[in-house]
């Protein structure tokens, strides 16, 4: 790196997203064309942007997302095989070469939560993953969880038990059990 | 050059094509100011070369027609300056290592190219926490891939 005075990734990442200010973004173009350093610091973040895209499009990254982001991915022709268990419930689930997303929805009354974990448990209630203070938007009823696709392909026959749990200073409360009785196609 | 002509253009326009199509008519209109004696100080060259990525961006946004008489005239593809892709395994097992709240923000955020409003409305937080949330998330995510802990 001979630049002397590199611009901050996390800068150039606002710069891709057009979140700068018009002076910030007019000084940041100066310094690009001037900087093969920096030129090449902006490549390396639009590309590990574009390696998120591909991950996202695989399935493949396990995490909660929006109605909204499924509903952009479908628009792309992805096909998300969804199961909507109740509260309490269970669902047979499998997952075919034809899908590309595989989609827990997970109803609850989120009402009045401030910090929720989504934990992923054998049927003895060994956990075998917890996703710990996840983002959710007031006044939805469900939290949506993209399960890694890849991981299900792989898998025999299995039962997955989801929980939310409400976490506070004193304890955590499980908010809803969902159950997920997987069978390979 | 071309690279950051390039980056200009999809940053701008958010088109591979039609970047590298900026890409191709900048550099010629770029050549012919140096023919006419136009760019008098080779010294600035950037400058001048920004200013035209500015200017023709401005006439796409516009429907200009002379970036249309440029592209018939000078149709030959310009070659691709493609970023190098990362390696996908390691960038899965980075993100894998980031909070959730982190890995949430930064996929929705870069797959979507939203901007803060966006991705805090769809998640429950405010812009500014959007914004910290991602630039501590890119700041891992690139230590992780290049090696150190995420």
């Amino acid at each position: 790196m001979s630049c002397a005075n590199p611009i901050d990734p996390a800068i150039l990442g606002d710069y891709w997203l057009a979140e700068l200010s018009p002076t910030d973004e007019l000084t940041v173009e100066e310094h690009i064309f001037g900087c093969e350093d920096c030129t090449q610091q902006l490549q390396s973040v639009i590309a590990l942007a574009e390696g998120i895209r591909t991950l996202a499009r695989q399935g493949n990254l396990g995490m909660v997302v929006t109605r909204e982001f499924l509903d952009r991915l479908d628009r792309e022709g992805l096909r998300a095989r969804e199961y909507a268990p109740r509260a309490g419930g269970s669902v047979a689930c499998t997952v075919t070469a034809k899908d590309d997303l595989l989609i827990g929805r997970l109803a609850a009354d989120l009402s009045g939560i401030e910090e929720l974990d989504l934990a992923l448990c054998d049927p003895s209630g060994r956990e075998r993953r917890r996703f710990r203070d996840i983002p959710f938007r007031a006044g939805l009823s469900e939290v949506i969880l993209n399960y890694p696709i890849g991981l299900a392909r792989q898998s025999g026959p299995d039962v997955l038990v989801m929980k939310l749990i409400a976490v506070t200073e004193q304890s955590d409360r499980v908010l809803a059990e969902y159950t997920f009785n997987h069978t390979p196609s | 050059m071309a690279p950051r002509i390039r980056l200009y253009g999809l940053r701008h326009l958010r088109d591979e094509q039609a970047a590298a199509d900026l890409v191709q008519q900048v550099l010629m209109m770029t050549i012919e100011s140096m023919r006419a004696g136009k760019v008098r100080d080779l010294g600035k060259i950037e400058s001048f070369v920004l200013g035209t990525c500015r200017m023709v961006v401005l006439e796409i946004r516009r429907g200009g027609a002379r970036r249309e008489r440029l592209l018939e005239q000078y149709l030959p593809p310009v070659s691709a300056f493609p970023e190098p892709a990362p390696d996908l395994d390691k960038l899965a097992e980075c993100l894998g290592r980031l909070a959730e709240r982190e890995r949430s923000v930064v996929v929705m955020t870069f797959y979507e190219e939203h901007r803060s409003e966006a991705v805090a409305d769809a998640l429950g937080l405010s812009n500014e926490n959007i914004r910290v949330i991602r630039h501590r998330a890119l700041g891992r995510l690139r230590k992780c891939m290049s090696g150190g802990a995420a």
